[in-house]
């Protein structure tokens, strides 16, 4: 690299030319970092906004971008039915302001997201987080709603994880445990069909892996199953041979998974190329979404079967305009030609729970938003919400089987209800083979 | 005991296609002494492409070969032309530095036109297995990797030694003084290694797309298996580029079933990292 | 008139240094925020400058350190409670555990070699960890402090590490290392026959930048309260880290500075536009690269011998 002379000191004086270049340069940098500013140079102070602002941080894009599909499409349908007579009395505001939400994509990263929420709560100062979808999502955003002690209403993620990152103050969580609620509605699918009950796990090394291997491998040997456990694998693990190898040896019949989708689908395909056919597959995450599901190919998707926290079937309502769940999910389909989702329910009833806690607040002051989640007592388009002193609450949950469909290729049907009979089964469930 | 041969008998499948991945490396490295980061990128732009032939035209996987691999070239040219050659001189900062803009900028694009969404190329091959004797099974879609694999190596092989582009090739990357004063376009010839190389990764696009789910991230991983077959097999030597793939391929499944599945990468790299430090020209490479 | 525009410059940087310095006070939250990243990007960016600018090492693994630090400082706080600075000041010792024991492997290695080396050392350090049932596998952990540290404390540690990694590579650059290792740009055979010690320059940089590395990470992940493998040891950071200091100019001081300043600044710009940001950037970059190769303050010294912080005795 070569080196120009060091003009300073060599006693000569800089020439006007250069001085000029250099000031000029200096000049247009300082104009042009001022055009970035203006973002920056707002009042300090809170400011006087006529709405209320609602944080929410989604997956937009990245592996997990199937939960997050049906926003911004379900979040401004809610808004709108809210906002519908004017919104909510604020007593500081003297008026009924509507609410606004400020979406921004976490790209399924905890580290975004944990980013992402901080500009929220620090930068746009909004009044209240409403999240959800995974612990990869809700885990990092409700660690910056404490620090910060801003409110914060999540769902759709298993307890256990949340409550790894606990306890918490500010943030309330509505959602099913992997203990109390996975765990029954497993094993009551599996009692259906006949089989040698050993059980092969297929689990990644992430939140939910972690925490339902742990889970399953502690209450399963009581139940009278055997539990194969071969390890966990990371994210995008390409050959799942050796698993495979180890299952067959040891006759699994049974196959419990929870992974990413398309971990699950480089796993299942490479199981049918190795002649590996369980009797019965449940998997957790992986085939919740009807796009999944299709990207198996073939008919590797019949008989799979997976949790379920929310149908059409399920016969709750909404809390805002009295529709059903189905309602909501024609309208769904309606709108975008496309088969519904779970999440969708879900992040309705999000914005339910909302606008019931700050209709009772009727204030934007933090601690009184957050009281008032804490009473809530609401039925929603999930079933009912009332969170207990840990900070939570938690919704049914059922088992279903993805079958052949009529109006799309695939369709999921509850085959399993026993703990909550009041959502009807669609179905009977059937084995692999 | 089964379980051994199967794997073995896997780990021998993917060494092909890992092979193919890295030839195209092993080719830019060892002719225009560029590392070319970018080319886990440029594969996989290759399997969005195909995907899109396949969707704009309703064809299978097996046909988009024809599309994909030519537009490659022109891309791998193009790129060449216009950004690598311009970097190309003493210093190693530079042209490296090109290569992961580019890396940085594909995946980006990718990531904006196609979403994150895991993509494959669908075909029923992906299930189907020969079973061998009792045990054993031939996943039809690795020997497919393996065949056309180890076939293109063959035929990029044969392209060197005969053809009078080859031999250009390897004349302006022997001596490239010497060649620019016979009145060989040292430039040009690259840009037309540089095709060469992007059709070769086309056609491993296609087949990992085929095999294995993708991203618009997934550009990096494959970039990784390409060097670690590059140093593992050596440079300049096909034979090599074929047997690095296979103890790559072998180290990581072999790595999973005595070590665990999770740590099936990890060996790899292991093995990688062990190669480099004991002997970084590689088994058949030239000191 | 020189010697006025000379006298000039420090009174510009102590001003500079000043209101960086006094952010809490005179700041909104936001600005806060923004800085801080500010002053933590520019450490890292700084260290790795050290390394590709001055000692001829390029390095695409950094983030082995970011990793490595952030989780050591995760383990003490929150399994062992120990005071939280304490853990960051031991995340930046392990660092250079790390460096060294990577050296053992790599140090023979030459030029892209090496740079593989340290990309794949950092591949397994996130397999590793993503595999360690200790460090909950992939879920990742939660940093706990006992006491956790308000926003304006950590933003001073932001501070100190992100001057204290430039003020460090002024000292080096001004030592006798430094004069051996402007030695080695210019012609590392040369350089060794006239007595430069080649390999303990360059180990010797390898070592602070794993040091100043880990402090900067440690810091970070205090801030963030959240660390994951695939992130934390991810190649992003190494992503990150190249475009900003090319864009800034390798082989300055100000280069990193610079780069980092308009890396935060597009992305938090962008942040809405999440992918359009290191699209842009990576654009710029090969722009840069094409057109300016020594980056914005590369080519301005050149063109004009404007230097702020000049690494050349006088």
């Amino acid at each position: 690299m070569d080196k120009k002379c060091n003009q300073e000191g060599s006693g000569g004086s800089i020439s006007r030319r250069d001085f000029m270049k250099k000031s000029t340069l200096a000049v247009g940098t300082a104009m042009a970092s001022s055009l970035a500013l203006p973002q920056f140079v707002r009042p300090a102070r809170a400011s006087k906004r006529d709405y209320i602002l609602i944080g929410r941080p989604n997956p937009t894009t990245g592996p997990l971008a199937s939960f997050g599909e049906a926003t911004p499409w379900v979040d401004n349908k809610v808004l709108a039915e809210i906002n519908k007579d004017g919104g909510i009395y604020i007593k500081e505001l003297g008026k009924k302001v509507p609410i606004k939400v400020k979406i921004m994509d976490t790209e399924s990263s905890p580290t975004k997201a944990g980013e992402i929420a901080s500009r929220l709560i620090v930068r746009d100062k909004v009044d209240l987080m409403v999240f959800f979808h995974t612990p990869d999502t809700v885990n990092p955003v409700s660690a910056m709603c404490e620090r910060h002690k801003m409110p914060g209403i999540s769902l759709d993620s298993p307890l256990e994880p949340w409550l790894d990152g606990g306890p918490y103050h500010w943030d309330f969580h509505a959602f099913w445990s992997v203990e109390k609620d996975i765990v029954p509605v497993y094993t009551g699918m599996w009692k259906d069909i006949k089989t040698n009950k050993v059980v092969g796990i297929l689990m990644a090394n992430d939140p939910d892996g972690v925490s339902w291997s742990a889970v399953f491998k502690k209450v399963l040997p009581g139940m009278g199953y055997r539990a194969v456990d071969l390890g966990r694998f990371p994210y995008f693990n390409k050959d799942f041979s050796s698993f495979i190898n180890g299952w067959k040896k040891e006759k699994v019949e049974i196959l419990l998974a929870n992974t990413i989708p398309p971990d699950f689908t480089t796993a299942w395909r490479q199981c049918r190329r190795m002649g590996f056919t369980p009797k019965v597959c449940t998997v957790g995450k992986a085939v919740l979404f009807p796009s999944a599901v299709e990207a198996l190919g073939g008919d590797l998707a019949n008989g799979l079967t997976s949790e379920v926290w929310w149908t059409p079937y399920h016969p709750f309502k909404s809390s805002l305009t009295g529709y059903s769940a189905k309602a909501l999910c024609d309208a769904w389909t309606k709108s975008t030609s496309k088969q519904w989702t779970q999440p969708i329910g879900y992040k309705y009833a999000g914005y339910e729970i909302a606008a019931d806690a700050l209709r009772r607040a009727g204030s934007l002051d933090k601690e009184t938003i957050r009281r008032a989640i804490a009473d809530t007592d609401l039925d929603t388009m999930v079933g009912h919400i009332k969170y207990n002193k840990q900070n939570y609450s938690r919704t049914p949950l059922v088992g279903g089987q993805w079958v052949k469909g009529h109006k799309y290729p695939w369709e999921l049907n509850i085959v399993y209800n026993k703990e909550h009979p009041n959502i009807p089964t669609t179905g009977k469930m059937f084995a692999m083979r | 005991m089964e379980i051994l041969v199967q794997q073995v008998l896997n780990g021998i499948l993917l060494g092909g296609l890992y092979a193919v991945i890295a030839i195209g490396m092993s080719t830019m490295i060892g002719i225009v002494k560029l590392i070319n980061l970018a080319h886990g990128d440029l594969m996989i732009l290759s399997s969005y492409l195909s995907l899109v032939f396949m969707s704009w035209l309703g064809i299978n996987p097996f046909w988009s070969f024809l599309a994909v691999v030519p537009a490659m070239f022109f891309i791998g040219y193009f790129v060449q032309a216009f950004l690598f050659n311009r970097v190309l001189g003493k210093e190693m900062e530079p042209p490296l530095l090109v290569a992961f803009g580019l890396s940085v900028i594909l995946q980006n694009f990718l990531l904006l036109v196609f979403t994150p969404d895991a993509r494959s190329l669908m075909t029923d091959l992906a299930v189907m297995t020969i079973p061998l004797g009792k045990s054993l099974n031939l996943p039809v879609l690795y020997l497919v990797d393996f065949l056309i694999g180890v076939g293109v190596i063959l035929a990029l092989h044969v392209f060197f030694k005969r053809s009078y582009m080859g031999r250009a090739i390897r004349a302006a990357s022997d001596d490239d003084q010497g060649a620019r004063l016979m009145g060989v376009n040292t430039k040009g010839i690259y840009s037309y290694a540089m095709g060469i190389s992007m059709m070769t990764a086309g056609v491993a696009g296609i087949l990992v797309g085929m095999t294995f789910t993708f991203y618009p991230h997934t550009g990096p991983q494959y970039l990784i298996i390409g060097f670690g077959v590059v140093i593992i097999g050596g440079l300049g030597s096909m034979i090599g580029t074929l047997i690095g793939g296979f103890i790559l391929a072998e180290a990581q499944l072999l790595g999973a079933q005595f070590v665990g599945p999770g740590y099936q990468l990890l060996i790899g790299y292991l093995v990688l990292l062990i190669v480099l430090a004991v002997r970084p020209q590689g088994i058949f490479g030239k000191a | 008139m020189a010697e006025q525009v000379f006298r000039y410059r420090w009174l510009v940087v102590g001003i500079l240094i000043l209101a960086l310095g006094t952010v809490p006070i005179w700041g909104s939250e936001y600005f806060l925020l923004f800085f801080l990243l500010f002053c933590l990007y520019a450490g890292m960016a700084q260290m790795w400058n050290l390394l590709i600018g001055y000692s001829g090492l390029l390095s695409l693994g950094q983030q082995a350190f970011i990793g490595f630090s952030g989780y050591t400082v995760a383990m003490l706080t929150t399994y062992y409670g120990v005071y939280v600075w304490l853990s960051v000041l031991i995340g930046g010792f392990s660092s250079v555990l790390l460096a060294m024991f990577m050296s053992l492997f790599i140090f023979r290695m030459k030029g892209m070699h090496f740079a593989i080396g340290t990309w794949i050392f950092a591949e397994i350090l996130l397999l590793w960890f993503s595999n360690w049932k200790f460090v909950k596998y992939g879920t990742g952990l939660f940093i706990k402090p006992a006491s956790p540290p308000s926003m304006t404390t950590i933003y001073y540690a932001a501070f100190i590490a992100g001057l204290g990694a430039t003020v460090v590579v002024y000292l080096i650059l001004r030592s006798r290392i430094g004069l051996g290792l402007m030695a080695m740009r210019d012609n590392e055979e040369v350089s060794e026959t006239m007595g430069v010690n080649v390999f303990w320059s360059k180990f010797f940089c390898f070592l602070v930048s794993a040091f100043m590395t880990g402090i900067t990470a440690g810091i970070l992940y205090v801030f963030q309260i959240f660390i994951q493998p695939y992130k934390a040891f991810g190649i992003d950071w190494t992503i990150i880290l190249t475009v900003s200091v090319i864009i800034g100019g390798i082989g300055t001081i100000e280069g990193p500075i610079l780069g980092s300043l308009i890396y935060i600044l597009l992305s938090q710009w962008l942040a809405e536009y999440a992918h359009l940001s290191l699209l842009f950037l990576g654009l710029i970059a090969i722009t840069i690269i094409l057109v300016a190769p020594k980056g914005i303050m590369g080519s301005l010294q050149e063109k004009t011998g404007f230097q702020i912080l000049s690494a050349r005795r006088r």
